[in-house]
């Protein structure tokens, strides 16, 4: 069970939290190849380490926000809100 | 019901023995209106306060007093505007299109949500171990003082929680999950007796 800290609410028990995917993937233009669609909507990394992340916190504060969570660890490195950066250097 | 009142109805109160062990009751919520907009624009912040007599809370699960009236922290940007049944009309809470009216004309937004939700009071010595048996907030003076809220669930049911007192909870979900809600509150607090109203 992982203790996620809301960057509005603090720390709050997984249970009320859901997960967004990766927050690293950028929206591309509306007149980007269909490769790069392609990619936006089915390609991901699975990176093992440090990972930018999207979480919601459904049952809370309903917002949006970044997690930078270790997928070895389940160590959580940090999260920010939505406009902010997350803190530290970028995996 | 107050200490008064179930020393009026025969049921025993040991003075030396703190607030009442457990009391569960259903409150009726006569207004509840869900305000949202940014509150860092001042023509926002500025209405509602002209609207309804409190600034909206901007700390993260706080909230406001202004006579009858409870201003809790839903968001960043939500509100819910409460007047509880009993208390005396409160002017504030009357006129509900002219008052989103004039917040639509200042960015924000409102909603009567009158009928969304139920409320209940836990309120006695165990009341924060009932709660914490289906919740996982933590329910520790220094991590939930009075006066506070937090959403959260009880038992698999989404539920806003605020503190009036150090021993007291008002516990809202949403109206269908009544049921749920009590049956499992009750179930929580079978362990400790007490005062437990018929179900609402």
């Amino acid at each position: 069970m992982l203790l996620i800290p809301c960057p509005w609410c603090g720390p709050r028990n997984q249970i009320e939290f859901t997960y967004g995917g990766d927050a690293t993937v950028q929206r591309p233009g509306n007149d980007a190849p269909e490769a790069a669609w392609e990619a936006f909507v089915y390609m991901r990394d699975n990176p093992s380490g440090p990972h930018d992340e999207l979480w919601l916190h459904s049952a809370g504060c309903r917002s949006w926000f970044k997690l930078r969570r270790d997928t070895r660890t389940h160590d959580i490195l940090g999260s920010a809100r939505m406009g902010d950066e997350l803190g530290g250097e970028s995996p | 019901m107050s200490d008064q009142d179930r020393i009026a109805s025969g049921i025993p109160v040991d003075p030396h023995a703190g607030p009442a062990p457990l009391v569960l009751a259903p409150i009726a919520i006569a207004t509840a209106w869900n305000v949202q907009g940014d509150p860092t624009r001042a023509p926002f912040s500025d209405e509602v306060e002209n609207l309804f007599g409190v600034r909206v809370p901007t700390v993260a699960n706080t909230t406001v007093r202004g006579g009858t009236l409870l201003a809790l922290w839903l968001g960043p940007r939500s509100w819910l505007l409460v007047h509880a049944a009993g208390a005396e009309a409160s002017s504030s809470l009357m006129d509900f299109e002219a008052k989103r009216d004039a917040l639509n004309a200042h960015g924000g937004a409102l909603f009567d949500v009158s009928a969304s939700r139920v409320a209940f009071t836990i309120r006695g010595a165990h009341a924060a171990t009932v709660l914490a048996k289906n919740c996982p907030l933590d329910f520790h003076l220094r991590a939930f003082p009075v006066g506070g809220c937090a959403q959260s669930l009880f038992g698999h049911v989404n539920a806003l929680f605020y503190r009036p007192e150090a021993s007291s909870f008002t516990m809202m979900v949403a109206r269908s999950f009544t049921r749920d809600a009590w049956d499992t509150l009750r179930a929580s607090a079978a362990q400790y007796g007490g005062d437990v109203a018929p179900p609402p």
